[in-house]
């Protein structure tokens, strides 16, 4: 995670709001320490440097958060991945600059790479890591995970009417203020931030954006073989709860046009929108495409 | 950090070390098939559920197994805490839920040992009912915000013949371990330490008054009943006196305790202090407090100053311990731990240190290359000294070991690494920070002011 939370919190009495809110960054801190990868006694810290054979105790949340990731694996068909350290290090460099692995590595990499590669214990709060070496990641999610938790404690609050930032590429509407249509979203072309794509307002869910910065890679865990894959500058995905949306706009970066369409079909609730990888772009390019009935009331 | 070691030699040096207890016990619990222990938590607040969350994460074979739990918040800690222990039920754990800690004791007639996570100023009373019940104790620091009422729980804990442990975690780290063991005592890389400095500064904003949902208010003759004048001195009960003793007992406890640890349990022969409620309003208890200690050691005097500050949060926390051949510091946050060594020692002495694998060298001294017999002299930058780490990790939640070790030790099979007694000996060092603030002088202490 590792990464900033704001909240826009609707209430009359300011104070209150705050005191929520502050409850509601605890939990965030909580889960932080449950969840990240750079926290050494951390579940997930603990998940990677288990042997196999090992069975590691975990604690609530992060059990959750690694279903929905295996929930979110399955219904991208492999596309969202949060075992893809190991392919990571094989095709970039410290430096994050692409490097020509062998095919040895690469064979290497293949073989750490997969959520068939772990077993969730749903009996008992625990996982396996059956091949020495994954490395998992929940950054593409834990942000959507505790963005749910935060709803949570506003409901709890009774703070409903209220928007969870995480990390400015996640946005998850608890509910809409009194006498608003929904919460303004507005989103920026990747390459050039001064022009707005699309506003909207949101009355439900969540929205999450994934962007390819200038020198950045993506590979596609379903193809390592094949190395970067580069269909998008840009990708967001709009979802029932910010979990989804968040490994969808992951996923969405290396779908085709075809596989995002289908996607949205198939899964009511779900649209996307994708900036295709170079140049100046208005909502009215073809090249800026929207994909699922969301953008039809829009 | 470099020259890390992998994670099979990581396992043997930490079991070396003293930790390792949990990979080791799991097994030994599911072997041997002992008796389950049984236990509850009175007071379910923050510091409650990590106790619980850790021990939750000793998984379904650690032969602990929650009976109950107990906390005066029905519609807050109860309710979420009472919820997750329902969650377990498959591990054998049973959240039955309480306000009253008297009837939970009448009621759960199966129950082994009990932790406490109540405010200070209730500490006491909870500890002695169980020992009265014939009941084992893990008790959060600090033990009390009275040093009588400290006594007679160690007191009451020998009275029962129970186990009396506090929470200072930090004894049961392994990193924390290792550093007394093995760099200040085995290696003796310090050499004679002379002075230790440490801190926990937390931000303003990490330090507002804590607020309670709507419609979740505790009954006001419950809370009166339990020594509260409303919720807001409920939820923030730490800034109240004959409640709590505001930062430097919340934290500066934890890490002072650390200061006479490493010190060879030694006791200060003096304290003085200043601070204030400064920043906060509506606050009984300092904000901020700065306090010296003078510990006298067999290797001569050592002076420590701590302090902790609630309007900025610059550096953290941490420890220092200064000795005059090398420095450490540590911190329980992951990943702080640094070794120096002074520049006008020579890395040789170093290196059987090195050698044995009890610490690893980072970065080397940078140092002029001007030798004895030379006509002229180089002049550079100043020398820095060399770093080292030490090739230890916490893997373990914060309080797991701790836990553990309290378990094992109702099992026979270790000894509490923080007793009641060494409690006692951290609770005078901190009340009395608080007693020289008020005094506004140095308050002398004798060795016996630390015996129970």
């Amino acid at each position: 995670m590792a990464t900033v939370y704001e909240l826009y919190i609707s209430n009359e009495d300011e104070d209150y709001a705050r005191q929520g809110a502050q409850a509601a960054f605890a939990e965030v801190d909580r889960l932080e320490s449950e969840m990240s990868r750079f926290i050494s006694n951390s579940d997930i810290s603990r998940l990677n440097a288990a042997l196999p054979g090992q069975v590691v105790d975990l604690g609530i949340d992060t059990f959750e958060c690694l279903m929905r990731a295996k929930e979110m694996f399955e219904k991208t068909r492999g596309a969202f991945d949060i075992s893809i350290g190991a392919l990571y290090d094989c095709w970039l460099d410290e430096n994050r600059s692409l490097r020509e692995p062998s095919l040895d590595e690469v064979r290497k990499a293949s073989e750490l790479t997969g959520l068939e590669l772990f077993k969730l214990d749903d009996d008992d709060f625990c996982a396996e890591v059956l091949v020495e070496g994954v490395k998992f990641d929940l950054g593409g999610i834990g942000k959507g995970y505790a963005a749910e938790k935060v709803a949570e404690i506003l409901k709890e609050w009774s703070l409903e009417q209220s928007l969870v930032l995480a990390g400015a590429s996640s946005v998850l509407c608890v509910s809409v203020p009194d006498g608003m249509n929904g919460w303004p979203v507005r989103l920026r072309n990747p390459d050039q931030p001064s022009d707005i794509l699309i506003r909207f307002d949101l009355k439900e869910g969540a929205i999450s954006g994934s962007g390819r910065k200038k020198g950045q890679h993506i590979i596609d865990p379903r193809t390592i073989e094949a190395g970067p894959v580069e269909y998008s500058s840009g990708a967001w995905a709009l979802a029932q709860d910010a979990i989804t949306a968040d490994a969808l706009s992951t996923a969405f970066m290396m779908f085709t046009d075809e596989e995002i369409s289908d996607y949205c079909l198939a899964n009511s609730g779900t649209a996307a929108i994708i900036a295709p990888l170079d140049g100046r772009l208005n909502p009215a390019d073809p090249a800026f495409k929207k994909f699922g009935q969301f953008w039809e009331s829009c | 950090m470099n020259n890390q070691i992998d994670r099979r030699n990581f396992i043997s040096s930490s079991a070396a070390a003293g930790a390792g207890f949990m990979i080791a016990n799991k097994a030994l619990a599911q072997a041997e098939g002992k008796k389950d222990i049984n236990i509850a938590l009175i007071g379910a607040g923050v510091q409650g559920q990590v106790l619980m969350n850790a021990i939750l994460k000793l998984g379904k074979n650690s032969g602990v197994k929650f009976r109950a739990v107990c906390d005066i918040w029905e519609k807050g800690n109860l309710r979420r805490v009472s919820r997750i222990l329902t969650a377990y039920k498959r591990y054998g754990h049973k959240g039955t839920a309480y306000v009253d800690y008297q009837e939970m004791l009448e009621k759960e007639t199966d129950l082994d040992a009990v932790l406490i996570a109540t405010p200070d100023f209730w500490h006491a009373r909870h500890t002695i009912a169980c020992f009265e019940k014939g009941l084992h104790v893990y008790c959060e620091k600090e033990m009390s915000n009275s040093l009588d009422d400290a006594k007679n729980m160690v007191l009451a804990g020998r009275k029962a013949g129970k186990l009396l442990q506090i929470g200072h975690q930090r004894r049961s780290n392994p990193r924390y371990i290792y550093c007394n063991d093995k760099i200040i005592n085995e290696a003796n890389l310090l050499n004679r330490i002379t002075n230790i400095s440490g801190q926990w500064h937390r931000s303003r904003a990490a330090c507002v008054d804590l607020g309670w949902p709507k419609g979740s208010d505790i009954p006001v003759e419950t809370l009166k009943k339990y020594g509260f004048d409303d919720m807001p001195q409920f939820r923030n009960w730490r800034w109240y006196k004959g409640k709590g003793g505001g930062p430097i007992v919340d934290l500066g406890s934890h890490q002072i305790d650390v200061y006479s640890w490493f010190l060879g349990n030694a006791v200060p022969s003096s304290v003085m202090a200043s601070g204030g409620v400064d920043y906060w309003k509506d606050h009984e208890w300092y904000d901020n407090a700065i306090a010296i200690f003078e510990f006298p050691t067999k290797k001569g005097l050592v002076r420590a100053t701590y302090e902790t500050l609630t309007t900025n949060s610059s550096n953290g926390y941490y420890e220092l311990f200064m000795g005059d051949e090398g420095t450490l510091l540590i911190s329980e946050s992951a990943g702080r731990g640094e070794i120096y060594r002074e520049s006008w020692v020579e890395e040789s002495k170093w290196d059987p240190a090195v050698q044995k694998g009890l610490v690893t060298l980072e970065k080397a001294s940078v140092k002029a290359e001007t030798k004895a017999g030379d006509d002229e002299v180089d002049v550079r930058e100043s020398a820095t000294p060399a770093l080292y780490r030490m090739p230890i990790e916490m893997k373990d939640p914060y309080h797991q070991p701790h836990l553990v070790n309290f378990f094992e030790s109702i099992r026979g099979n270790q000894k509490l690494n923080c007793p009641g007694e060494i409690g006692y000996e951290t609770a005078v060092m901190v009340l009395k920070v608080n007693e020289a603030i008020a005094a506004g002088r140095k308050i002398e202490l004798k060795p016996e002011d630390f015996k129970v």
